[in-house]
């Protein structure tokens, strides 16, 4: 009796013990959209630039999204990019309108799609986001625009270092 | 009394890794359509009504109200002393500073505020709330309320800017 209420509190100490643990562990909470894009970079396709430059100069069939904001984008971007801003992907992305003024159909849920940023965590999130709404063949371009150009003219946005989200 | 132990040894189990696996904001669910993901967003935010927002914005109490539209739309007009961090944005501009008071949303679509409010709540804003409907609705109810070209007209110069590190609040 005595043995089987010592073990039955052992067991009980070692559960609260066990579930205390699992929440001191818990990430859910990011200091910034930096942070936020860390985590989810573990658990979403990457494209290499040098992939990317592969694919271009075979001409392989891809849709290439540039997730920045419009004055990012003017400042250069990459040769047949499409600029739709993060905030307006998800709006966007399925919208034939859209794709009608941009002259080139929408894209299937399982076509090849590269996203990219500025320097790759805003089109992490991006990236996310379409896998979230079931696209199956979308990654993110490692290192984004300041990868592929490193010689590029300064956009005067020092992208996804940070901040405090708002 | 084994299997009394052994449940909930299964059920604590359960909640733990349920709770480890679904914090972090990250999950491996995907949605059949916008629509749905939006619904499923709306499930964790707070709403407010435009007449109750203005009851607030009247009070001028201390919080944050920010416009997550496009830099292009804000520099037009907005709520009078919002802020624009354009949804793709968040989590990347500095202008923001105190996290701890309360953070109003708006847009030109009440899903993207949804989709800015669940940003917000994953990166240690206090108290996310959505204001319910559009621009377009308040412009409407409220055309004494809004704040022209608060950029001074200059798309650019309402555009965002990200910056490095230091949060402050």
């Amino acid at each position: 009796m005595i043995n089987l209420l010592i073990m039955k509190k052992t067991t009980t100490i070692f559960l609260v013990i066990f579930l205390l643990f699992s929440m001191i562990s818990c990430n859910g909470i990011y200091e910034n959209g930096k942070e936020l894009a860390q985590e989810v970079n573990k658990v979403i396709p990457q494209t290499s630039i040098d992939s990317l430059q592969l694919m271009m100069e075979r001409g392989d069939d891809f849709l290439l999204l540039d997730v920045r904001e419009p004055n990012e984008f003017a400042k250069g971007n990459i040769d047949y990019s499409t600029l739709i801003p993060r905030g307006e992907l998800e709006f966007n992305i399925l919208n034939n309108t859209f794709w009608d003024e941009q002259g080139i159909y929408a894209p299937l849920k399982e076509d090849r799609i590269i996203i990219y940023s500025q320097k790759g965590n805003r089109g992490a999130l991006a990236t996310y986001s379409l896998i979230k709404m079931g696209f199956t063949n979308v990654s993110n371009l490692t290192g984004g625009y300041d990868a592929f150009d490193p010689n590029h003219e300064d956009s005067g946005v020092v992208e996804e270092e940070g901040g405090c989200g708002g | 009394m084994k299997i009394n132990i052994i449940s909930r040894l299964l059920i604590f189990s359960m909640i733990a890794v349920g709770f480890s696996s679904c914090c972090n904001g990250i999950s491996e669910k995907t949605y059949p359509d916008l629509k749905s993901y939006t619904d499923e967003a709306r499930t964790h935010v707070e709403f407010i009504s435009q007449v109750d927002f203005k009851k607030v914005l009247d009070a001028q109490g201390s919080f944050n109200l920010l416009d997550c539209r496009e830099a292009e739309n804000y520099g037009e007009a907005t709520i009078p002393n919002a802020v624009n961090v354009p949804r793709g944005m968040i989590g990347f501009s500095e202008k923001i500073q105190n996290r701890h008071i309360p953070t109003y949303v708006f847009s030109d679509i009440e899903d993207k505020s949804i989709l800015a409010a669940a940003s917000l709540k994953l990166i240690k804003y206090a108290k996310v709330i959505v204001i319910s409907g559009n621009w377009e609705d308040w412009k409407t109810t409220y055309p004494d309320d809004i704040q022209l070209e608060p950029g001074g007209g200059q798309a650019e110069a309402a555009a965002p800017v990200e910056e490095e590190g230091g949060c402050g609040g």
